[in-house]
C-alpha cells in the first residue's frame, strides 16, 4: 500500500508538472527561448485565483480570472520583453526571463504580502476518496484529471484544428509557414496564451493542495521546468509529458526512500543526468 | 585664518555632539527580507513595541533607548557582516538576535570576541551559547523541547509509537537529537523518521510513509509555512493520528491548516491564553500594526528586550561586563513568554514549559509539560 501511495502522489505530481511546464515547451519549440519567467505565471495564477475565490466564493470564477490574468501577463512578457530581443543570442532572452521572474516575485511580495494568501473555505480540506483500506485526497484526482484533460484538449487542437496545423508548421519551418500565409505572430501569442493558462490552472491546484500561495511558490517549477524540457527533448510535447511523469514518480519514490539524504530538486537533477546519459537527446526527439 | 575658524568650529561642534547625553543603543538583527521575512517583521515590531514602552516610562538609567535594526536575511554570511559592523561601530551596549540558528551561530563568536552581551532570542541550536560567557539564550533549547516532548508522549499521553517529521536545519536536528536522547528511558520508539527542506510544501511521500507507520503520535518540528501545508495534507489523506509539534505556534499556521489544525498540540507555547497582565495590550499593539502573523516570535522578541532591560537596570551602568554579569544573575523575571526563573551556568534559561492546543481556531493553554534536560 505504501508503494501504491507513493506511485499515486508521483503520478499526480507528474501530471501537474506536465501541465505547469507545457508553456516552457511551447515557447521553446517556437522561439528557442528558455522562458523561465513562466514560473511567475504559475504564481500569478495561484494568487489571483485564490484572491478571487476568497472574494467571490466561487472556485470557477477564481479559476477563470486566474487564467485570464496569466494569459494577459504571458502575452505581455512576449510583447514587451522577448519580441525585441528575438535576434539576440539565446542567453540574452534567458537572462531577461530570469529578470522578469525576480521582478514579478518581488511584485507579488509587495502586492499580496510576504506571508502569502490562504484559501478561506477550501473544498478539498478533508475531501477523501475511499475504496476499502485505500484512500486518497480528491485534490490528487483533480490534479491528475485536470492535467490529462487540458493536455488532451491541447493535443487535439494541435493535431486537428487549422490553428494547430499552423502552429506545428511554424514550429518546424517558420519561414516556409510564413510564406504560406500563416500569421506567425498570432501563433506565438496563441502559444504564450495556452501555456500561461495551463500554468495558472496548475498554480491554483497547488494552492488548493497546500492551502497556501507564497511569492516564491513558482520555484516549484522554475528550474525543474528546464530539466523537464531538456529531458523531454527540447520543444517536444509528448516527450515533455513523459519526462514530467518520470520526474514526478522519481521524486515521490526518491523522497519516500531517501528523503533524509536528498531533497526534491536534487532528485530532479539526478534524474536529468541519468536520463541524458542514456538518451543524450532527451526522451523525445529534440526539435533543433 | 578663515580656514582655521572653520576648523575650530568643526572641532567645537564635534565636541558638542560627543558630550551630549547619549542614548542607550541596543542592536538587533532579524530576517527582515527573504524566506523568513514574516518572522522578522513579527520580531522587529514586537521589539519596537517593547522599547517604546520602556522609553514612555522614562527609559533606562535616565536615558532613552535607541534600537538599531539590521536585516540578516536569515543567512549566516549576512549576520557576520552585521556583527562586524556593530562591533566596529562600538555604539551598542547589547545585541539581540531575533533570527534563525544559522545566522545567530555565525554572529555569536564575533560578539563573544568583542565582549558584547548577546541574547539569542529565538534560535535554539545548543552550540550558540557554548561560544562563550557573553552569549545568552532567550527561549527554550531545541533539544529540551524535543526531549520534553518524548517525556510528554510517554507520561501524559501514555503512547509509545512515534513518527517524527522535522525540518532539515539546525532547529530540526536539535529537536530530533533531544527526542532521541530522551525516548529510550521513556519506552518511546520511533516507527518513522522524515525530514524536509526549508522550501518544501508538497508532502505526498511523507504522508504515504506516515500512513504506513500507523504510529500512536506524529511529532512535527518545523515552521508554520511548512507545518500548515503538512498538517493539512496529513489530515486530507484521512490520517487521524494525534499530532504534537514544535515551532508551529504562529497564527499563520492555523490560517493555513484551517480545520486540519484542530487538536494539534504545540510544545512550549501559551498562545492566546498568555497570563501576563500586559499581554492583551501587547496583542492590541501588534494588531494595530498588522503584525499578528507569528505571535510566538513576537512574544520571544519582546522577552529578549525584557531580559536586556532588566539586566541593564540592575547593572546600573552601560558597562558591558556589568551588564553581562547582571544577565547571568537574572532571577524570577516575568516576561511575555513566561517567568524566567534563572540562567544555568551554560546561560540557558530555566523556565517552565507550557503546552497549548489548537481549539476553535485559537491556541488554548493546555497545562504544562515536564521538563527534560540533556545530560551536561
Amino acid at each position: 500500500m505504501y508503494y501504491v501511495d507513493l506511485l499515486i502522489s508521483g503520478v499526480a505530481f507528474g501530471c501537474l508538472y506536465a501541465m505547469a511546464t507545457m508553456g516552457l515547451t511551447l515557447v521553446y519549440g517556437l522561439l528557442r527561448i528558455l522562458h523561465i519567467a513562466h514560473a511567475a505565471l504559475f504564481t500569478l495564477g495561484a494568487f489571483v485565483g485564490v484572491w478571487v475565490f476568497n472574494a467571490s466564493g466561487s472556485l470557477i470564477v477564481g479559476l477563470i480570472v486566474a487564467i485570464l490574468a496569466a494569459v494577459v501577463m504571458g502575452c505581455l512578457i512576449y510583447r514587451l520583453i522577448y519580441e525585441s530581443i528575438l535576434s539576440q543570442p539565446p542567453y540574452v532572452p534567458l537572462l531577461a526571463s530570469l529578470g522578469v521572474l525576480i521582478f514579478l516575485q518581488d511584485g507579488f511580495r509587495i502586492v499580496f504580502g510576504e506571508e502569502g494568501l490562504t484559501v478561506r473555505h477550501n473544498p478539498f480540506y478533508m475531501a477523501n476518496f475511499t475504496i476499502g483500506a485505500f484512500s486518497i485526497n480528491v485534490i490528487y484526482i483533480v490534479m491528475a484529471g485536470g492535467a490529462l484533460i487540458s493536455m488532451a484538449v491541447l493535443a487535439f487542437f494541435a493535431n486537428y484544428s487549422r490553428h494547430g496545423i499552423a502552429w506545428r508548421a511554424t514550429v518546424s519551418r517558420p519561414l516556409l509557414a510564413a510564406n504560406f500565409g500563416v500569421n506567425v505572430i498570432q501563433v506565438r501569442y496563441a502559444a504564450f496564451a495556452a501555456g500561461s493558462a495551463l500554468a495558472a490552472i496548475a498554480g491554483v491546484l497547488v494552492a488548493l493542495m497546500n492551502n497556501l500561495v507564497e511569492p516564491h511558490s513558482g520555484e516549484l517549477i522554475s528550474y525543474k521546468g528546464l530539466a523537464i524540457i531538456v529531458l523531454g527533448g527540447l520543444g517536444n510535447m509528448q516527450g515533455a509529458f513523459i519526462a514530467s511523469l518520470v520526474l514526478g514518480i522519481a521524486e515521490s519514490f526518491g523522497i519516500g526512500l531517501a528523503g533524509r539524504y536528498v531533497d526534491r530538486d536534487a532528485i530532479a537533477a539526478v534524474a536529468l543526468i541519468a536520463t541524458l546519459m542514456i538518451f543524450p537527446n532527451g526522451i523525445g526527439r529534440a526539435r533543433t | 585664518m578663515m580656514r582655521r575658524i572653520v576648523f575650530l568650529t568643526a572641532m567645537l561642534s564635534a565636541c558638542a555632539v560627543t558630550s551630549a547625553p547619549a542614548d542607550i543603543i541596543i542592536g538587533m538583527h532579524a530576517p527582515l527580507t527573504g524566506f523568513a521575512a514574516v518572522d522578522g517583521k513579527s520580531a522587529r515590531i514586537a521589539t519596537e513595541i517593547a522599547i517604546g514602552k520602556i522609553n514612555a516610562a522614562g527609559g533606562l538609567l535616565g536615558q532613552k533607548v535607541q534600537l538599531q535594526v539590521f536585516d540578516d536575511q536569515g543567512q549566516g554570511a549576512q549576520a557576520v557582516t552585521i556583527a562586524n559592523k556593530i562591533v566596529s561601530d562600538n555604539a551598542a551596549i547589547l545585541v539581540i538576535a531575533d533570527s534563525y540558528s544559522e545566522p545567530t551561530r555565525a554572529a555569536a563568536s564575533i560578539f563573544q570576541a568583542a565582549k558584547m552581551p548577546y541574547i539569542s532570542a529565538v534560535a535554539s541550536h545548543p552550540d550558540i551559547t557554548k561560544v562563550g560567557n557573553y552569549v545568552f539564550r532567550g527561549s527554550q533549547l531545541g533539544e529540551v523541547q524535543g526531549g520534553s516532548t518524548a517525556v510528554h508522549i510517554a507520561k501524559a499521553l501514555k503512547k509509545s509509537k512515534v513518527s517524527i517529521v522535522t525540518v532539515d536545519n539546525d532547529y530540526g536536528s536539535s529537536l530530533l537529537n533531544g527526542f532521541k536522547a530522551a525516548m529510550g528511558a521513556q519506552g518511546v520508539t520511533l516507527v518513522g523518521e522524515y525530514s524536509f527542506t526549508m522550501a518544501e510544501r508538497q508532502f505526498g511521500s511523507v504522508v504515504a510513509g506516515l500512513r504506513r507507520d500507523n504510529a500512536d503520535v506524529i511529532y512535527i518540528g518545523g515552521y508554520w509555512f511548512q507545518g500548515g501545508p503538512l498538517v493539512s495534507q496529513i489530515r486530507a489523506a484521512g490520517i487521524t493520528t494525534p499530532i504534537i509539534s514544535s515551532g508551529l505556534a504562529a497564527q499563520q499556521f492555523i490560517k493555513i491548516a484551517g480545520p486540519a489544525a484542530e487538536g494539534v498540540m504545540i510544545v512550549d507555547a501559551t498562545g492566546d491564553d498568555n497570563a501576563n497582565p500586559e499581554y492583551p495590550a501587547f496583542r492590541a499593539a501588534l494588531r494595530a500594526q498588522e503584525a499578528e502573523a507569528n505571535v510566538f516570535f513576537s512574544e520571544i522578541a519582546h522577552t529578549a528586550v525584557d531580559i536586556a532591560a532588566n539586566a541593564i537596570r540592575r547593572a546600573g551602568s552601560t558597562d558591558r561586563e556589568k551588564i553581562r554579569d547582571a544577565l547571568a544573575s537574572t532571577k524570577d523575571l516575568r516576561t511575555m513568554y513566561g517567568t524566567l526563573a534563572s540562567y544555568t551556568s551554560g546561560r540557558e534559561i530555566i523556565q517552565r514549559m507550557p503546552l497549548s492546543i489548537v481549539k476553535d481556531g485559537k491556541f488554548a493553554a493546555s497545562g504544562e509539560m515536564e521538563i527534560w534536560l540533556p545530560a551536561p
